[in-house]
């Protein structure tokens, strides 16, 4: 088992991409952005000084110190743990996204594709419905009757965003279905599952692995829009869209009134900044036109 | 969609056919013989096309391949070679016809049993590359065909498949790599490998070496012959290039747009193609001599559709000898001497005008 | 004795890439004459092609580069030429067709158009050979030189309308519109089936003969250099390593890559049933072995060849070799 990973990523490290990855200035920022957001969301615990739903009533409203790098907010609670934490929040919900997108996506963009004829336009036409609808107000109305919270926002969120995976798995599968590899397959007597799973799919996961590193920000702008508008995730679960909300209406105070917003603001879109770049350099990487 | 052959009762049960994999070693005998072989694929016209097209790409052929022996099919671009070859192995369904494999007709065959067929045929493509699943490794390669028909599991697997790599020329620590890793004729040697590993009866090679360099082609070549002599194998060897094909085969069948227009012993063709179509394609194909005269004229006009194919014989319109019968009456294809069969209508005379054979 | 049409002189190509500088062409030597038609011929990778572009500089730039040598062509050093010189000679003098005709025309212009475009370049604007009402005349001229059947109507035809042999004629007709001394067919008639390669030879032959062309045919099927060349450059790992005329090359092969690459073609007629094979594999362009290219591969190798690459060595008229057998060691 070990050593199926160490082929893997020694596979990897040989490739084509990855070469071009290396060189890429927004592959090492943006990945480096991504690698410390998921550091910090996992180390939380450690990177974090205090319990961010712990309420100090004595600290209320200080700025940035030693003791709370972001300042606390109105009830005492230190900005920067909420942050850290919200860090954590955000790629749950991400992670949970892409599961959840990618197992309603992906066999229907495979069947679709390896099947054709009324299967495909059946399925096609499921998926040019739910793309020509607006994600967010179908995620909204869903929490709106299904009440708010992180799974639920998920939910919500995966309803109309699996239509994308399925699309491209399936323009993968068309091209990949013309390939002689899959005769070849056809003709030693392979079944047809097998070639789907065996020949099919591990061949369109390259295009798949950007629409995943994309999914990311898009998971968190979205999440923290419906955390904005009180309905996504709720408290005690310290969510980057909520803060923005919850601190919005002390920006016309005195400082550091206004740094309560701002500061998880910037760490909010560097993050989604950075995983951005990082999937732009990756998808160019991935492109076989801008080889040399 | 092809018209689905209507079931009779002589189809042997499934569990028979997998019991089927024992090769006789009664040379001579037919191992695959085809009827009235036709294949018409449609064309995709758009939403404004009024009549649906048709791309006759095999139509109406006969003949069979003996077992043990190397039949070469040549011709040009369109001429339905490579399908009557996917046809034979049922990797396409005939729109009519029969195809006898070891006394079935596999045209009936359903989907399943097609498959379980499968452990007596194998096919080498022309491009090495794509025939090879880039993410799998020659390992997995190699083993699939085992796994797919229970062959053998475990240790005794492991032995076939380095049995095998060493048959085809390669090393045991090529199994961990991947197929973009290898040479082009590394490449086949898998694709070889592949079809080695279950030992069937019948390999269809598609332009086997057309993509392969000079010296590559020799080795693979050879390699061919060598395992055709030690595993009994019969080829059906389809090529444009008539240099290998009279290298390679016993028998060899010319086919154009879609009929088969000659089919003769290697020699006989050789020295005495009675199809004018053959006498040209003999005559163009350029000879590594430079002491070889070319004989015969070249042809004109160009190779033809075989969405509309011309009527009555498909050569009349570039045949030097064409009658006007020749556009309205199809010749039929005959054996007009031991073996040798022709489509042409004025055969008898035309013998008598081209110099006798050598 | 003339001076040749076109003097290669210690050529080198380079091509230089992250992983390495690959020397596609290394010190390629050789003249043609006028009129004449001169075989390239090797396995991929061989930097046939490569020389062909090289000629022309066509070489992408980066990552090619021609690092050295000179293309004399008409007396003068091509190489030493301005990119605005070079494009006056490209399609005038010199004229390059292309493996695969379906990729080489371009798809929304008529096949008529393509052909006028370098006539009305060259000879109407450049050169003022011609009017452009003369234009439309030349291209139908054209047309039936490389007999495009019907050319009234398939002039203002589309590429896609044409086979692929006829895509090829077109596409000579555009190249030789300007009566080129020099043309270069890189793999002409690969792409094609086997009897509209034998009329776009006769073609090739034909016109060699109305208008004198020289050609350098770049190929690696000998069975077309064997029915259409007057001469034969074998390539091996970016050098020559034998030329001479066609008859002794075939009959008398001297180095040990040409007699192998001989005997392993298939031929009509042979009846041997083992071809012969050249055992190993094509060397790296970016580390090529030392010493001799071929060494590892031959089966006459000597010490000698282990260190030392051989120089190219005139064993008679019009006869050289790159072999150590035959000397070929660095003369004080």
């Amino acid at each position: 088992m070990l050593d199926r990973v160490r082929d893997f990523l020694r596979r990897v490290r040989r490739s084509t991409t990855f070469r071009y990855l290396r060189r890429d200035i927004r592959a090492k920022i943006g990945g480096g952005i991504v690698l410390l957001v998921v550091f910090t969301a996992i180390f939380a615990g450690f990177i974090a000084r205090h319990d961010p739903a712990a309420e100090n009533p004595s600290d209320r409203f200080q700025g940035p110190s030693w003791k709370y790098p972001f300042g606390t907010d109105d009830k005492g609670r230190d900005i920067f743990s909420r942050v850290v934490y919200g860090a954590r929040t955000a790629l749950i919900i991400g992670t949970l996204l892409v599961v959840v997108e990618a197992v309603i996506g992906v066999p229907l963009g495979l069947l679709a594709g390896y099947r054709g004829g009324k299967v495909d336009n059946l399925i096609m036409r499921l998926v040019d419905a739910v793309l020509a609808m607006p994600g967010l107000i179908i995620a909204l109305a869903f929490v709106a009757v299904f009440g708010p919270g992180l799974y639920k926002v998920v939910l919500a969120l995966a309803i109309t965003g699996w239509a994308g995976y399925a699309r491209l798995i399936r323009g993968q599968t068309l091209a990949i279905k013309e390939e002689t590899y899959i005769e070849a397959a056809r003709a030693i007597g392979e079944k047809d599952r097998t070639i789907v799973f065996r020949y099919v799919l591990p061949n369109a996961i390259s295009p798949l692995i950007v629409m995943i590193t994309m999914t990311f920000p898009a998971a968190i702008l979205l999440s923290s829009s419906m955390s904005f508008l009180g309905l996504g995730v709720q408290p005690p679960t310290p969510d980057w869209g909520y803060d923005l909300n919850a601190y919005k209406k002390f920006l016309g105070d005195p400082m550091p009134g206004p740094l309560m917003t701002i500061l998880p603001g910037i760490v909010m879109v560097i993050t989604i900044f950075g995983f951005n770049f990082f999937g732009d350099a990756l998808r160019d990487a991935y492109d076989p036109r801008l080889r040399e | 969609m092809s018209s689905r052959i209507p079931r009779t009762k002589s189809r042997p049960a499934k569990a028979e056919i997998a019991a089927l994999s024992g090769k006789a070693r009664v040379s001579g005998e037919k191992l695959i013989e085809v009827k009235s072989l036709k294949k018409y694929f449609e064309t995709k016209r758009g939403i404004f096309a009024r009549e649906r097209k048709w791309v006759h790409a095999v139509d109406d052929v006969n003949f069979y391949i003996r077992r043990g022996e190397v039949f070469g099919l040549v011709g040009e671009s369109g001429c339905g070679k490579t399908t009557v070859g996917k046809l034979i192995l049922g990797l396409i369904r005939p729109t009519t016809g029969e195809i006898d494999f070891d006394g079935h007709n596999i045209a009936e065959f359903d989907k399943e049993e097609l498959r379980k067929l499968r452990r007596r045929m194998g096919i080498i493509y022309q491009h090495p590359q794509s025939s090879l699943n880039p993410r799998m490794t020659v390992h997995t390669i190699l083993s699939r065909p085992i796994d797919i028909h229970k062959i053998a599991q475990g240790e005794k697997k492991e032995e076939i498949i380095l049995k095998v790599l060493e048959e085809v020329g390669l090393e045991p620590q090529h199994l961990d790599r991947y197929p973009h890793e290898f040479s082009g004729g590394q490449q086949q040697r898998i694709a070889i490998g592949r079809v080695l590993v279950l030992n069937p009866d019948f390999v269809v090679l598609d332009e086997p070496t057309s993509a392969l360099d000079v010296s590559v082609q020799a080795h693979i070549l050879n390699l061919l012959g060598e395992l055709q002599s030690k595993f009994d194998f019969t080829y059906l060897l389809i090529s444009h290039d008539l240099n290998i094909v009279e290298h390679m085969s016993d028998r060899i069948g010319v086919m154009y747009v879609g009929k088969m227009v000659e089919l003769a012993d290697k020699e006989e063709l050789r020295r005495n193609a009675l199809h004018p179509y053959t006498r040209s394609l003999l005559a163009a194909v350029p000879i590594a001599d430079p002491k070889h005269k070319r004989t015969g004229a070249i042809l004109k006009g160009e190779v033809p559709s075989t969405i509309n194919p011309p009527p009555g014989c498909r050569f009349h319109p570039r045949c030097p000898y064409a009658k006007p019968i020749c556009r309205e009456k199809e010749p039929e294809f005959k054996d007009v001497d031991g073996g040798h069969y022709v489509a042409c209508l004025f055969v008898k005379s035309l013998r008598h005008k081209w110099p006798s054979p050598a | 004795m003339p001076e040749p049409l076109l003097k290669v002189q210690g050529l080198k190509t380079y091509f230089f890439l992250e992983r390495g500088v690959v020397k596609a062409v290394d010190g390629v030597d050789f003249e043609m004459k006028k009129g004449e038609i001169l075989g390239l011929v090797g396995e991929t990778g061989c930097g046939k092609s490569v020389t062909a572009l090289s000629i022309l500089r066509l070489v992408q730039s980066p990552p090619g580069k021609i690092v050295e040598g000179k293309v004399i062509f008409e007396g003068e050093d091509l190489l030493k030429k301005s990119n605005e010189e070079m494009r006056k000679i490209r399609g005038t003098k010199i004229s390059m067709i292309f493996q695969d005709p379906h990729t080489s025309l371009d798809p929304v212009f008529t096949i008529g158009y393509q052909i006028a475009e370098p006539i009305a370049l060259h000879q109407v604007i450049e050169q003022h050979l011609m009017r452009a009402e003369e234009v439309p005349g030349k291209v139908m001229e054209m047309l039936k030189l490389v007999r495009i059947p019907d050319p009234e109507h398939r002039v203002v035809e589309y590429p896609h309308q044409f086979s692929g042999g006829m895509k090829q004629r077109a596409m000579i007709a555009m190249m030789i519109s300007c009566n080129p001394s020099l043309l270069i067919a890189d793999e002409p008639t690969t792409a094609v089936d086997v009897t509209i390669q034998a009329q776009i030879l006769d073609l090739m032959r034909d016109l060699r003969q109305k208008l004198g062309t020289s050609v350098l045919l770049i190929t690696h099927n000998l069975g077309v250099v064997a029915e259409m060349c007057d001469r034969l450059a074998v390539m091996y790992a970016g050098n020559i390593v034998e030329q001479a005329d066609l008859k002794t090359l075939f009959e008398d092969p001297k180095h040990p890559y040409t007699s192998a690459l001989l005997a392993a073609v298939p031929k009509v007629g042979t009846k041997k049933m083992e071809l012969e094979t050249i055992p190993g594999m094509v060397p790296s362009l970016i580390t090529p072995p030392p010493g001799c290219k071929f060494h590892p591969r031959c089966p006459h190798a000597m010490d000698i060849c282990r260190k030392e690459f051989p120089q190219m060595i005139e064993i008679d008229k019009g006869r050289l070799v790159r072999c150590h057998l035959y000397g070929g060691g660095s003369k004080k």
